[in-house]
C-alpha cells in the first residue's frame, strides 16, 4: 500500500486520539460527578433498586 | 546532557505525595457506603453511564497500558498503531450490536464464572475460576515491574532498595483502600484518577508534539520511520522478522478482539452497570477512551524514539544499557520524559501515572479477589454467608497483593511486554471464548465440552518465547525448515480449544440441563 496512506491514517488515528481524551474529559468530566453522588445516595438508601429501570442520562 | 538526567525535584516528591495521601483518605470515606456483598463488588449495580465510562477508562488506561504501547511506539514507531485500529473495530461491533456483554448482563451474575455455573455446571465454575485468576495474577504479575521502570525512568531514582520499597509503599496504598473500600471506593479514587490522569497525557502530548516540531515534524517523522504494519522487517532496525507482518496482525487481531469483549476486569464493570442497554452503550462509548489509550503514549514512544536517533550519543548509550540487559525498552519513554517536562508539571505527571498504577491494580485486585471467593471458595466450602464472602474477598486481596510484590519485582520479562501480557491473557481468554459465547448462543453448548475447552487454555503458555524456544529445539531444530513462531502458536492456542468445545459438547452432550433455561 502506498506509503503516503499510512501517514495520512497514522496522523488520523493519532489526532483522534488527542481530540477524542479532550472531548472525553469535556462531556464525562463533569456528568460523572453527578452521577458518582446519585450513586452514592443510591447505595445509602439500599442498592439495587433501580435496577430494572431504564437510566435517564 | 546525560541518560539519566532528570527534571524530577523534591518539588514534584511534594505533589506525588500529596496526590497519595488523598486516595487514603478516599478509601476511608467509601467505607461508610458498603453494605452488603453487593455494594462491595459491583457497587450495588449503580453506576451510571458517564460514571462507568469515567471509572472504566480509569482502569483501562493503567500505567502498564502506557508502558507498553510507549514501548511498541519506540520499537514499531507509527506501525504499532495498528493496535488501536483493532480495539477500537472491536469495540464499535460490540458496542452496536450488544454481542455478548448485553445477554451477560442480563444474566445479572457478580462474575463470570457464576455464569458458568448458571448455564452449565459447578464445576465447569470452579475450574473456569482457577483458570481465569491463574491467567489474570500471571498477567499482572508484570504489572509492578513497569510501575518500578517508569519510577526510576522517570525520577532518576537509582538505588534499588529505594525503589522497592516505594514500589511495596504503593501496593500497600492500593490494597488498603481496596480491601477497606471494595468496589465502592474503587469507583471513587477510578473517577479522581481518571480526571488526573486525562489531563495529565494531554498536556505530556502536548509537550511531545511541540517538542517534535508540531504536526509537520510529525508528519515529516512518519515518512523516514517504520509505518506499514503489512511489513513483516521493520526498516529502522535492519534486523529481519523485527516488524509486524501478516501473521502478527492476525494473531493480534484474533486475540484482540476477544479480549475487548470478555477481559475479566472489562467484563466485571459491564455487570457493574444500571442495564444491559447501559451495557452496551458503555462499550461503544469505550472506543474513545480505548483510542487515546492506544494512540497518546504511542506518541510518546515515538517521541522517544526521535529523541534518542537526534541526540545520538545518547541514542547509543541507551541502546548499549538495552543490549548489556541493564534497561529494555520499556524505559525509553520515562527517560525520555524526565527531560522535556519542566519541574513541577512532571510532579503532577507522575502523580497522573501513579494514578494510572493503582487504578488498575484495584480494578484489578478486586476482580480476581471476587472470583476466588465468589467462584472457588463458596462452591468448595458449600456456600458462605454475605459476610463471610466480603472476609474472603479481602483476604485474597492481601494473599494476591503479596504475590505480585513478590512475582513483580523479581520476575525478569524476556519479551516486550506487550506479548508476555497478550500470551498469559490467552490462557484465560482462548478456554472462555467458546464457553461464554458457545453458553449464551448455543443450545448445544455442554458442560464437558465446556470443561476440556477451559483446560485447553492452559495450552496459551506455549506462546511464551521459552516454550517455543524449547518446541524448535526438540521437534525442529533445522533453522533453515519449518518452526514455529509467536504468531503462529498464538493464533493455534487461542483457536484450539474452540475446535475441542465443539465437538465434545456434540459427543457428550449434558444428560439434564441445570435449570432449564439455557436455551437462547
Amino acid at each position: 500500500m502506498n506509503g503516503s496512506f499510512w501517514q495520512v491514517l497514522w496522523l488520523v488515528i493519532l489526532g483522534s486520539g488527542l481530540v477524542g481524551m479532550a472531548g472525553l474529559l469535556l462531556a464525562v468530566g463533569t456528568g460523572s460527578v453527578r452521577e458518582l453522588r446519585q450513586s452514592l445516595d443510591e447505595l445509602k438508601s439500599g442498592g439495587e433498586d433501580g435496577e430494572s429501570s431504564e437510566v435517564s442520562d | 546532557m546525560e541518560l539519566f538526567e532528570t527534571n524530577f525535584t523534591s518539588i514534584d516528591w511534594v505533589i506525588v505525595a500529596v496526590y497519595l495521601g488523598g486516595s487514603i483518605l478516599i478509601g476511608l470515606w467509601a467505607n461508610r457506603y458498603v453494605g452488603g456483598l453487593s455494594d462491595y463488588l459491583v457497587a450495588g449495580r449503580t453506576l451510571r453511564i458517564r460514571l462507568a465510562l469515567a471509572t472504566m477508562t480509569g482502569t483501562e488506561l493503567g500505567l502498564v497500558t502506557v508502558m507498553y504501547v510507549a514501548e511498541l511506539g519506540y520499537t514499531k514507531q507509527f506501525a504499532s498503531l495498528y493496535l488501536a485500529v483493532i480495539e477500537v473495530l472491536g469495540l464499535a461491533v460490540i458496542g452496536l450490536t450488544g454481542l455478548v456483554v448485553y445477554r451477560l448482563r442480563q444474566e445479572a451474575v457478580l462474575t463470570v464464572p457464576e455464569y458458568y455455573e448458571r448455564r452449565y455446571t459447578q464445576s465447569v465454575r470452579v475450574v473456569g475460576a482457577v483458570m481465569m485468576v491463574l491467567a489474570g495474577v500471571l498477567n499482572m504479575g508484570v504489572f509492578l515491574k513497569a510501575g518500578s521502570l517508569f519510577l526510576v525512568g522517570v525520577t532518576g531514582l537509582e538505588d534499588p532498595m529505594a525503589l522497592k520499597l516505594i514500589m511495596t509503599g504503593l501496593l500497600l496504598l492500593v490494597l488498603f483502600y481496596t480491601v477497606l473500600g471494595g468496589m465502592v471506593s474503587v469507583v471513587i479514587t477510578d473517577l479522581v484518577q481518571f480526571l488526573v490522569l486525562g489531563v495529565g497525557s494531554l498536556v505530556v502530548s502536548g509537550f511531545v508534539l511541540s517538542e517534535m516540531g508540531g504536526i509537520d515534524g510529525l508528519w515529516e517523522l512518519s515518512g523516514t520511520t517504520y509505518i506499514d504494519p503489512l511489513m513483516a522487517d521493520n526498516p529502522v532496525t535492519e534486523a529481519a522478522g523485527d516488524g509486524v507482518g501478516p501473521w502478527m496482525l492476525t494473531a493480534q487481531w484474533v486475540t484482540l478482539s476477544i479480549a475487548v469483549m470478555l477481559w475479566p476486569a472489562t467484563v466485571s464493570r459491564t455487570l457493574a452497570v444500571k442495564s444491559p442497554t447501559v451495557a452496551r452503550r458503555l462499550y461503544l462509548f469505550s472506543t474513545i477512551p480505548f483510542l487515546a489509550r492506544r494512540t497518546l503514549p504511542a506518541l510518546w514512544g515515538i517521541g522517544a524514539f526521535a529523541f534518542f536517533a537526534f541526540h545520538a550519543d545518547l541514542g547509543s548509550e541507551f541502546q548499549d544499557q538495552v543490549d548489556s540487559k541493564n534497561l529494555s525498552t520499556l524505559s525509553a519513554m520515562p527517560l525520555y520524559l524526565a527531560k522535556i517536562i519542566p519541574t513541577g508539571l512532571l510532579g503532577i505527571v507522575t502523580a497522573a501515572m501513579l494514578a494510572a498504577f493503582m487504578s488498575t491494580h484495584d480494578s484489578y485486585l478486586l476482580c480476581w479477589s471476587g472470583v476466588v471467593a465468589q467462584d472457588i471458595v463458596a462452591p468448595l466450602c458449600g456456600g458462605l454467608s454475605d459476610r463471610q464472602r466480603v472476609l474472603v474477598t479481602r483476604v485474597s486481596i492481601v494473599a494476591i497483593g503479596a504475590f505480585l510484590l513478590f512475582w513483580g519485582l523479581w520476575y525478569e520479562v524476556g519479551q516486550e511486554l506487550w506479548d508476555y501480557l497478550a500470551i498469559t491473557g490467552t490462557v484465560y481468554l482462548s478456554g472462555a471464548l467458546p464457553v461464554i459465547v458457545g453458553g449464551l448462543y448455543w443450545k448445544r453448548a455442554s458442560s464437558t465440552g465446556a470443561l476440556a475447552a477451559l483446560a485447553c487454555g492452559l495450552m496459551g503458555v506455549c506462546g511464551l518465547s521459552q516454550v517455543i524456544e524449547f518446541i524448535n529445539d526438540r521437534l525442529f531444530p533445522d533453522p533453515a525448515g519449518f518452526q514455529v513462531f509467536p504468531a503462529m502458536m498464538m493464533l493455534v492456542t487461542m483457536i484450539t480449544p474452540t475446535l475441542v468445545f465443539i465437538p465434545v459438547s456434540l459427543l457428550v452432550p449434558d444428560r439434564q440441563r441445570p435449570d432449564g433455561e439455557q436455551s437462547t
